[in-house]
């Protein structure tokens, strides 16, 4: 740190190169919070968190158990055993008549208000809800299971890409309740979808059989490019699927810029893409996944440390379940491994960060939540001190007073 | 000596617990300044590594060693727990087994690294939960994920707790103090509140006495004792105690006594009314009175550590009056009558009749467990019986010479039929008496010399619907009265085997064998031989045989002789009264003999010590195949084969 004040201070190093240096430095110790807990809310792996995108405050989760929970994160009330904890204020029971009947694949803010939030389930529907009296509003019948689904952050428009497991992605209109769109995109089913943050008709999906396909849903044939093929899409998706994805893609995300495409694969392979030349990858990570877990299957979330400006050096580091107990860091300018969190005791399933507090949450199939942070941010308190401190007894040879 | 071989010693004993001195050295390793090892890591690390090595060699006991010892440095070394916190997973998935990696053999020491790890888990989060989450969450991940079950953990944690016990235990004194106050407490109420009615009683019962007895003061014509009565009151305790006095040394004292008069025993239209108040008294005191205060007693002698003394005192003095005066009342040959007639007509009989002197003997027993130092005190109330109407209830009574037992007249329609003809003399009966075989009273005796029976003895008039009445003499027939009179003996060797059998029964002992496992003894019980542990012998109270193999017999009898014929050639020895008498010679072959007879022994045991060197490990060969029926047969089969 140090050498990095003194190199900036005497011009040897420039301002963005310093930025990226101290942010890499910081993230890159991220580990799990001692003095912020979230309460266990679920009784079986969460599949999806989600936080507003607003005040980055309300945290919702969601998954195999059903229901629904909502945290105020800046809410927390002390406990005997741990000095600060977050419990849900208020939530959708698993019980409760009209509500999901099946696992809940995935859930998302309205990304303009946090008066309403949707969520998509294996009951092959998608649900739109009223996120202050936790109530349904109303519900699109896809026909198929649900992957996952996602809103546009730009407002241009209220549309809701879902992928489930039809060939089609289906565009929900929240104004009018009914299907927009249908693009044929991906012939055994798509599990990830994301707009650009950029452009709001400007759509990346990626499919169970491999692609990785971009989309413009004004045009007449909708689709722009396929990323990983020379502009040909005669191959056969398998063959090329292996190498360039990985596997069928889990996860799919825009950078903050939109100008790149980060996907990731069954088989532990991230990769991201420049729209510009969408033929090669600019940055390859290939991720140690164990043999035989079969986490990736399903969809995942990937999150994205947010830039503060727009600019190409801002420094962007990607957090991403790999398959396993644990969550990789990594720095997408070079695809280089920084940090793995391991502290999840089943695979991670889920990551979102919040902007502005240098905060991540990620939730696995052990029905946690848990929270990271640089431990710099973090304060033990007393008690908690008192707890880590060496007791060894007072003479080498005696130890008979210790309490065991 | 390094870390490795340390922690190998340590954790490859193969016993329950460490080794305290090997677990002193590692703790004193770890807490050294800097590592040893060239590898520039702590030694708290360089431990860790060594444990968690030790802790994945593929052996139940060797892992069940190696926990224990994470788990003495986990408790002292913040390094060494956030090292097993981050290997957490690791450490889990190889104490309770992982999916397709069960955990090694032996299976039941596995068990126990089960459990102790469930402890561990347990205690270590509720600990430090606080300060390392991911304790928390991995107790989370086994309590709702795996399903581990914690709830024996929990329990062992709180019972090995000594602030928990330590909890327990007083509030167990405090609940037992509370019960014995609330005892104390209703035994006072009710004794207060029965206490006039029994003094009523006694008050009563006394002054029937009084009525029914002359004066004691009337039977002595002395003028010294009338005078002194007459100065100042003599309480009837000063006179049974007069008279105890004269009872007991027999001074010869010549008392003028119409005999008749002594003991007004003869209930009479005179004295009914007096009577009818003694039993009714009496009756209360018996069914009521004494029951309670006999309860009272025993409530309050289950007391201790309590200031009951002075309520004790009185509720005895109350229950030895009540004695006295019931025995008084017997003496009168009031008692018995009374409480059988009482049974029919008393309806209130809510209290059991529990005989006094069992509650004394439960008391005395509990007192000599509780606190000795109240033993002497408490005497099983044998209460001293004030002889004024007789020395009936004297113990050595009956072995007076001069005594001659009193007939109660009252008692004596059913015995006095024998004893009238005992007493009646007649010379030929006499004679024919001494040659008189004893018979058992039986049934034919009691048709003996009786030429008709009766045979309705209900009294009623049986008389038939169809057959008319019987004949109005309805007697027993002369065949049917000789059958009464025929003694039957029956003779048979099953009765006569069976008795003999009762009297000595023959005890089957069981075979007392240690058992493995459980540590207990063997239950079985067989006559000659346990089908498991071999012929049935003598063993002690840890089930090792009593009184040595036959050589060691052989020997010990040889030894025997020997020093008795030393013993006999040392006359001196032997006979001598004073120490000058003893010739030194003859001590110096006797203290010869003693010293080989020591060198022999220590020989003995030198010898049997090396033939069964200690085992280095207690560690089970999990390599041995097991010897199981199937084994064995394949083992016999395999070995077959080649011939």
């Amino acid at each position: 740190m140090n050498e990095l004040v003194r190199n900036r201070a005497i011009g040897a190093s420039s301002a963005s190169a310093s930025h990226r240096a101290a942010s890499e430095m910081v993230l890159s110790t991220m580990a799990l919070s001692e003095t912020k807990r979230m309460a266990r809310a679920h009784s079986a792996a969460v599949h999806s968190l989600a936080i507003d995108n607003i005040e980055h405050r309300y945290l919702l989760s969601t998954g195999a158990d059903i229901s629904i929970q909502l945290y105020d994160l800046n809410n927390f009330e002390q406990t005997a055993t741990c000095s600060r904890q977050v419990a849900p204020t208020s939530q959708i029971a698993a019980n409760t008549a009209s509500t999901h009947t099946r696992l809940v694949s995935g859930i998302d803010w309205y990304p303009l208000d946090n008066g309403m939030f949707t969520t998509s389930s294996f009951d092959h529907t998608l649900r739109v809800w009223d996120a202050e009296s936790m109530t349904e509003a109303c519900q699109f019948d896809l026909e198929s299971r649900v992957f996952s689904h996602c809103m546009s952050y730009t407002g241009g428009h209220a549309l809701i890409a879902a992928t489930d497991e039809s060939a089609h992605i289906r565009l929900c209109d929240l104004r009018t309740g009914s299907f927009a769109q249908s693009l044929l995109a991906h012939h055994s089913g798509s599990m990830a979808a994301a707009w650009s943050p950029e452009q709001p008709f400007v759509l990346a999906s990626g499919g169970i059989d491999g692609t990785l396909k971009l989309w413009d849903i004004r045009r007449a044939d909708s689709q722009l490019c396929s990323f990983g093929h020379s502009g040909d899409s005669e191959a056969s998706p398998s063959d090329s699927s292996s190498t360039a994805i990985g596997g069928s893609v889990s996860s799919v995300l825009f950078t903050g810029d939109g100008g790149r495409v980060i996907s990731m694969g069954s088989s532990g392979k991230v990769s991201v893409w420049s729209i510009a030349s969408p033929d090669n990858p600019l940055v390859e990570c290939q991720l140690s996944v164990s043999k035989g877990s079969n986490a990736l299957s399903g969809s995942t979330q990937m999150a994205l440390t947010t830039a503060t400006t727009r600019q190409a050096t801002d420094y962007e580091m990607l957090f991403c379940p790999s398959g396993s107990n644990v969550i990789a860091t990594i720095d997408i300018a070079n695809g280089k491994q920084v940090a793995s969190l391991n502290s999840h005791f089943a695979p991670v399933l889920c990551v979102a960060w919040r902007p502005e507090h240098l905060e991540l949450y990620s939730s696995g199939a052990d029905g946690n939540v848990l929270i990271w942070c640089p431990p710099v941010a973090e304060e033990l308190s007393e008690e908690q001190r008192q707890i880590r401190q060496d007791t060894w007894s007072g003479s080498d040879g005696d130890d008979v007073e210790e309490p065991t | 000596m390094s870390l490795e071989t340390l922690v190998t010693e340590l954790t490859e004993t193969g016993l329950d617990s460490l080794n305290t001195t090997k677990l002193q050295e590692l703790k004193c390793y770890c807490q050294q300044q800097q590592s040893s090892s060239t590898d520039g890591h702590s030694p708290v690390f360089s431990a860790f590594q060594a444990l968690l090595r030790a802790l994945s060699k593929e052996h139940a006991q060797i892992r069940l060693s190696s926990l224990q010892a994470i788990n003495e440095l986990f408790v002292r070394s913040h390094e060494f727990r956030q090292l097993v916190v981050g290997e957490l997973p690791c450490i889990m998935g190889l104490v309770f087994g992982a999916y397709q990696r069960p955990l090694p053999r032996p299976s039941e020491h596995a068990a126990l690294l089960k459990q102790l790890g469930c402890e561990c888990m347990y205690l270590w989060t509720e600990k430090y939960g606080a300060a390392y989450q991911r304790l928390v969450l991995g107790f989370r991940y086994l309590r709702y994920t795996v399903g581990v079950d914690f709830k024996a953990a929990a329990r062992a944690v709180k019972r090995n707790d000594p602030v928990q016990r330590e909890r327990m235990r007083v509030g167990r004194l405090e609940n037992r103090r509370e019960y014995m106050e609330r005892v104390l407490l209703a035994v006072r109420m009710e004794f207060m509140s029965m206490r006039p009615a029994i003094e009523e009683a006694l008050w009563t019962l006394n002054g029937c006495f009084t009525i029914l007895i002359p004066d004691i003061a009337d039977l002595f014509g002395d003028p010294y004792s009338s005078s002194r009565r007459a100065e100042e009151d003599w309480d009837a305790d000063d006179v049974d105690e007069i008279m105890a006095v004269m009872a007991v040394n027999r001074h010869a004292v010549d008392v003028d006594v119409n005999p008749e008069r002594v003991i007004e025993t003869e209930e009479n239209v005179n004295n009914a009314a007096v009577y009818d108040v003694m039993r009714d008294y009496l009756r209360l005191c018996v069914l009521r009175y004494e029951p309670r205060l006999a309860a009272w007693m025993d409530r309050l002698g289950r007391l201790d550590n309590m200031d009951v003394d002075e309520l004790l005192e009185s509720v005895r003095g109350m229950q030895r009056r009540v004695v006295d005066v019931v025995s008084k009342c017997t003496d009168l040959g009031v008692g018995v009558g009374v409480l059988h007639k009482s049974d029919d007509d008393d309806e209130g009989d809510e209290f059991e009749t529990v005989p006094a002197d069992y509650h004394d003997k439960i008391r005395a027993t509990r007192r000599k467990v509780h606190n000795g130092k109240r033993q002497d005190s408490e005497e099983p109330l044998a209460f001293k019986r004030h002889p004024v109407f007789s020395l009936l209830g004297e113990p050595g009574l009956e072995s007076d010479p001069t005594y001659v037992r009193p007939e109660v007249l009252r008692m004596a329609a059913p015995t006095t039929a024998g004893r009238l003809i005992e007493t009646s003399s007649n010379a030929v009966e006499d004679e024919l008496r001494l040659t008189a075989p004893v018979v058992e009273y039986g049934p034919d005796l009691l048709y003996w010399g009786k030429s008709a029976v009766d045979a309705n003895t209900s009294g009623l008039e049986i008389s038939h619907r169809f057959l008319g009445s019987a004949r109005e003499e309805a007697t027993v027939s002369g065949a049917a009265l000789d059958n009464l009179r025929t003694r039957v003996v029956y003779y048979s060797d099953d009765v006569a085997a069976g008795r003999q059998q009762q009297q000595s029964p023959e005890v089957i002992r069981a075979c007392r064998a240690p058992l493995n496992k459980s540590g207990r003894l063997c239950p079985r019980r067989d006559r000659i031989k346990c089908p498991l542990h071999g012929p049935i012998i003598d063993r002690d109270d840890n089930g090792q045989p009593q009184g040595g193999f036959i050589v060691e017999e052989r020997d010990v009898d040889t030894e025997a002789a020997e020093s008795s014929t030393a013993a006999a050639r040392l006359s001196t020895v032997a006979t001598a009264e004073t120490i000058a008498d003893v010739e030194w010679r003859d001590v110096e072959v006797l203290i010869n003999q003693q010293q080989q007879r020591q060198q022999q022994q220590q020989q003995r045991s030198k010898r049997q010590k090396r033939e069964e060197p200690a085992p280095k490990s207690a560690l089970v060969d999990i390599r041995k195949s097991k010897s199981t029926k199937k084994n064995r047969l394949l083992e016999t089969m395999l070995r077959k084969k080649p011939r």
